[in-house]
């Protein structure tokens, strides 16, 4: 029998899905020895996925620039199976936060207003680089998805579940649980009178960290990675997207931040208090999800008008 | 769909205990109010899930109104100062995104309050009317 | 196959970390004009940053490198702790330099092992089979060390940062877990067997460390970090830049970087080339990383890297310009940060759980440092009374070698492609100077992506693009 094979494709990446494909450690020549690896840049000198016989193709990092769509395209028709691997992928990911700019006010920022550029020519990047797309995309948003495998990145654990499932040939899901579900912290009940700032308080290492008061989004996103940042100590930022039953994750906190306040209404903050107690309600919520969220990017013409103070 | 002849489309999602039976009543007792409100009735003003609201607005309604029951007579006791807190937050959300968080209101209409629940959608239609037409209606994203 | 009064462009640039591309513009005799080196791909922090809180910068910046997350972890919590004012107890500043030594050791081992390796024992092998699977299949013992030697790295960023890519416990003021006495004593008796596994490798590689002539000699000038005695210390002091023969031209702390240091922006890549600015662009070019390292620092404290240190400049003098070197210098580190590792760990306040001091929000600016595996990284951050982000600089440390790779393709490319005669493992050779700097092109490119792969675009001496080569199908 020949062995199944795999290509991994990477678009706007961060290359910590590659690292953690390597951190398997020493699993590693195992799976190297039943999966034929056709194509991994970040080892391997070969520049696309072969023509045919890819089994698994593996697709790690968002859409960003025309040529990935390109690549996008190419790995979907060689492949039996698309993975979207990592949070980039799958939502969008941290990169996905570039939506509630422009592309226009991005290129300007980078490459004339940061205090450190000299250009006194206005010269923005644009031969033999690909040009950039409006905003970052979801791979969904392009092509037929068959699994998804979230987390930035996803942990290695599962990344051998998910691999195993392949090799024979089984479906790969996650469990319906949540970040809470696998998380050691104590939750006693719901008591919170303030939301604070992380950093601003010490932190009581047995208790919920939302509990606590800090913004956590254990409650609102997809469990499988062990509770990782909670059992550290810091509190979760979603990066396995939300549940299945889940569409938005910030809509979702929202609803969970309503229920959490303690129930005595004489001892609850003010709802204007807590909209101040919490900011960057956006970049918190949807930090890993905002290119695949109800809106998917800020609608940049009524940002501009609403500043302005113009109404349409 | 041309700015003259355009008519806000609002959602209204009604608390069963109140706000849904003011409209109602608003209805029998013959109160006039603009006809350009679909109200969803639920259970509590409570259990309306936050991304229902976001989903009304992504399909293009210009205003969502939220009513429920005044504070002390909320049928499962906090139902509706959760509500006034998610309604907040979700402005805020509104705002960060570029949506006016005026296309959202929460207003607390008894079972009584016919005339309330007339009063508020006429106001709220008002209001969107100056406000304009969902963003998303033209050239939004998808 | 002669290709005269073309352009050759190779992308991407694999075994490298993000997207880049090299092209290579021929004359009308086929000989090489020019040649430059392209990244491709640009993702914003600078931008996205902006309106975020301070206190969550620290896991925001982290996804500009899933390499070297610790290095921007940590600058980002360096330059947070200077905007909130506040001085981590001493506790936290260990377990912070620890993390930071467990990141050298993975991204060293796993560059000089997995990424560089191929190229320096498989030099016969052809592209399709130069990597480390092959090399696995080769030397399976040699490379179960290096999967171990590596995995202790991890191992330690996990223990103290939460996760091993992408850690989630520094913040302003310290870090959120302090780590118990048995985890320490676990990492002690992991740390003792990366040293003995590093010492069982070097000589497998001892042969070709010193083969210079395979890369180009580039005088530049280098920028790294030293402690207060002037020596190695990748996670605080003072920036030392001195020039290609040793002549030191400054000295200073990170707060006043932009009196010394700019970034030039070209219309072929989405990278900027950082310089020392007296000087201006491109005579002020500089280069960051292992190799400016050892040619800043006057010496190395702990013993097996000094060893190695003194080696290498009794062979090539104080201060060397051999590209070649940044591999041997990248060895120095790993017994470095061994070796370091172990001192913070047997530290009787490494489990002290005095880990953090609390902060009060405010605004102001705040500039953090660090040396990041690939280079001086710089975070600088302005934010409003709030403590919002309302102002992002970024000096990413692979940026620092922009220059040191966009020169080297040149040399490196009139050196091997002569009357247009050019053949894909010249090409591959060209890789390996961009290769030999460990460009991490997706930290690189926070300013929107990496891909680094390569295609050849063949220009005429016109300009025209008279054919795409590639060294794939
Ligand atoms: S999902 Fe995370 S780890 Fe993977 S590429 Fe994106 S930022 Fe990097
Ligand atoms: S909210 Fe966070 S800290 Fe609390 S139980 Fe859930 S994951 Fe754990
Ligand atoms: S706790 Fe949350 S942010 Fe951390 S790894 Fe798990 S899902 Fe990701
Ligand atoms: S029952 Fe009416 S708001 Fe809760």
């Amino acid at each position: 029998m020949t062995k199944p094979s795999l290509a991994v494709e990477t678009l706007s990446i961060c290359s910590g899905c590659e690292i953690a494909i390597l951190d398997l450690h020493q699993a590693l020549p195992g799976v190297l020895d039943a999966i034929d690896l056709k194509y991994i840049q970040v080892l391997m000198d070969f520049r696309e996925p072969p023509k045919e016989g890819v089994t698994v193709g593996f697709v790690s990092g968002g859409v960003r620039n025309e040529e990935q769509v390109e690549l996008l395209h190419k790995i979907r028709e060689r492949s039996q199976i698309l993975v979207a691997f990592g949070a980039c992928s799958a939502f969008g990911g941290i990169p996905g936060l570039a939506n509630l700019h422009t592309k226009d006010e991005l290129l300007q920022e980078v490459y004339i207003d940061t205090v450190s550029t000299v250009n006194p020519k206005g010269v923005i990047p644009h031969k033999v680089v690909p040009p950039l797309l409006e905003e970052v995309h979801p791979i969904s948003d392009f092509v037929k998805v068959d699994y998804v495998l979230p987390g930035c990145p996803p942990p290695p654990k599962l990344i051998a579940e998910l691999v195993t499932c392949l090799l024979e040939g089984k479906e790969f899901r996650l469990e319906p649980k949540t970040v809470c579900d696998q998380c050691p912290l104590t939750k006693d009940e719901k008591s919170v009178t303030n939301f604070i700032r992380w950093g601003t308080k010490k932190i009581d290492p047995e208790r919920c960290l939302l509990e606590q008061g800090f913004q956590c989004l254990g409650p609102v996103t997809q469990g499988g990675c062990e509770a990782r940042c909670p059992t550290a100590l810091a509190p979760c930022r979603g990066c396995f997207g939300p549940t299945e039953s889940v569409h938005d994750q910030a809509a979702k906190m929202i609803g969970a931040i309503g229920s959490v306040v303690i129930q005595d209404p004489t001892k609850a903050p003010a709802p204007e208090q807590i909209v101040k107690e919490i900011p960057d309600l956006v970049g918190t919520y949807l930090r890993f999800s905002l290119a695949a969220s109800t809106f998917k990017k800020a609608l940049h013409t009524n940002v501009v008008k609403m500043k302005k103070g113009v109404k349409a | 769909m041309t700015k003259k002849n355009w008519e806000p489309k609002i959602v209204c999602f009604a608390c069963r205990w109140c706000s849904y039976a003011g409209a109602d009543m608003a209805g029998t007792s013959r109160i006039q109010y603009p006809p350009n409100a679909r109200v969803i009735r639920v259970n509590c003003s409570g259990r309306v899930d936050p991304q229902f609201i976001l989903r009304a607005l992504k399909l293009k309604a210009d205003g969502v109104l939220i009513a429920g029951c005044h504070f002390g007579d909320c049928h499962y006791v906090s139902g509706n100062y959760q509500t006034s807190r998610r309604v907040e937050l979700l402005k805020e959300y509104l705002k960060e995104i570029g949506l006016e968080p005026e296309r959202l209101r929460l207003e607390w209409i008894s079972a009584a309050e016919g005339t309330k629940f007339a009063e508020t959608m006429k106001s709220f239609v008002n209001e969107i009317k100056l406000l304009g037409p969902n963003p998303l209606a033209d050239g939004g994203p998808e | 196959m002669s290709q005269k009064g073309k352009t050759i462009k190779i992308a991407p640039v694999s075994r490298v970390e993000g997207h880049g591309a090299i092209t290579i513009q021929l004359d009308q005799q086929g000989n090489v004009a020019d040649a430059h080196f392209h990244v491709m791909d640009v993702r914003g922090f600078e931008m996205f940053m902006q309106n975020r809180p301070v206190e969550e910068a620290q896991r925001i910046a982290t996804r500009m490198c899933g390499i070297c997350p610790v290095s921007h972890h940590l600058a980002s919590a360096h330059a947070a702790d200077a905007l909130y004012r506040v001085d981590p107890p001493r506790t936290a500043k260990m377990l912070r330099e620890l993390m930071h030594m467990g990141q050298l050791l993975h991204s060293h081992v796993l560059h000089f092992w997995y990424l560089a390796a191929p190229d320096l024992l498989l030099p016969d092998t052809g592209p399709e089979t130069r990597h480390v699977v092959t090399l696995l299949q080769k030397h399976p013992d040699v490379v179960k060390k290096v999967i171990r030697a590596r995995q202790v790295g991890q191992n330690i960023i996990e223990a103290t940062g939460g996760r091993a890519i992408h850690p989630v416990t520094a913040q302003p003021g310290g870090i959120s877990k302090p780590l118990s006495e048995e985890v320490r004593d676990d990492l002690i008796a992991q740390v003792d067997e990366a040293l003995a596994i590093t010492h069982e490798l070097f000589p497998v590689v001892r042969p070709v460390l010193d083969k210079v002539e395979l890369l180009d000699e580039l005088k530049t000038g280098y920028l790294g970090l030293v402690n207060k005695d002037g020596n190695l210390d990748p996670y605080q002091g003072l920036l030392r830049l001195v020039d290609h023969d040793d002549k030191r031209l400054e000295e200073f702390p990170v707060k006043d970087y932009l009196k010394y240091i700019g970034e030039h922006v070209t219309d072929y890549s989405y990278l900027k080339f950082p310089f020392y600015l007296p000087r201006g662009w491109p005579k002020g070019m500089y280069r960051v990383g292992p190799l400016a390292r050892i040619n800043v620092a006057d010496s190395i404290h702990t013993p097996d890297a000094r060893e190695e240190f003194e080696k290498l400049h009794d062979q090539f003098g104080r201060t060397t310009n051999h590209t070649h070197l940044y591999h041997w210098s990248r060895l120095i580190e790993i017994l470095y940060a061994i070796e370091r590792a172990k001192e913070l760990l047997t530290d009787s306040e490494i489990t002290s759980d005095n880990v953090m001091k609390e902060v009060e929000i405010r605004g102001g600016v705040g500039i953090g440092v660090i040396e990041a595996p690939r280079g001086t990284l710089i975070h600088h951050y302005t934010a409003n009374s709030d403590g919002i982000l309302t102002k992002v600089n970024l000096i990413v440390s692979t940026v620092g070698n922009n220059g040191g790779m966009d020169r080297g393709v040149k040399t490196l490319a009139q050196r091997y492609i002569k009357k247009g005669v050019i053949n894909p493992i010249i090409l591959s050779n060209i890789e390996t100077v961009v290769r030999a700097y460990d460009p991490c092109l997706s930290c690189a490119v926070h300013s929107i992506n990496g891909q680094m792969a390569m295609q050849i675009d063949v220009k005429n001496h016109l300009g025209e693009r008279v054919q795409v080569l590639r060294n794939f199908e």
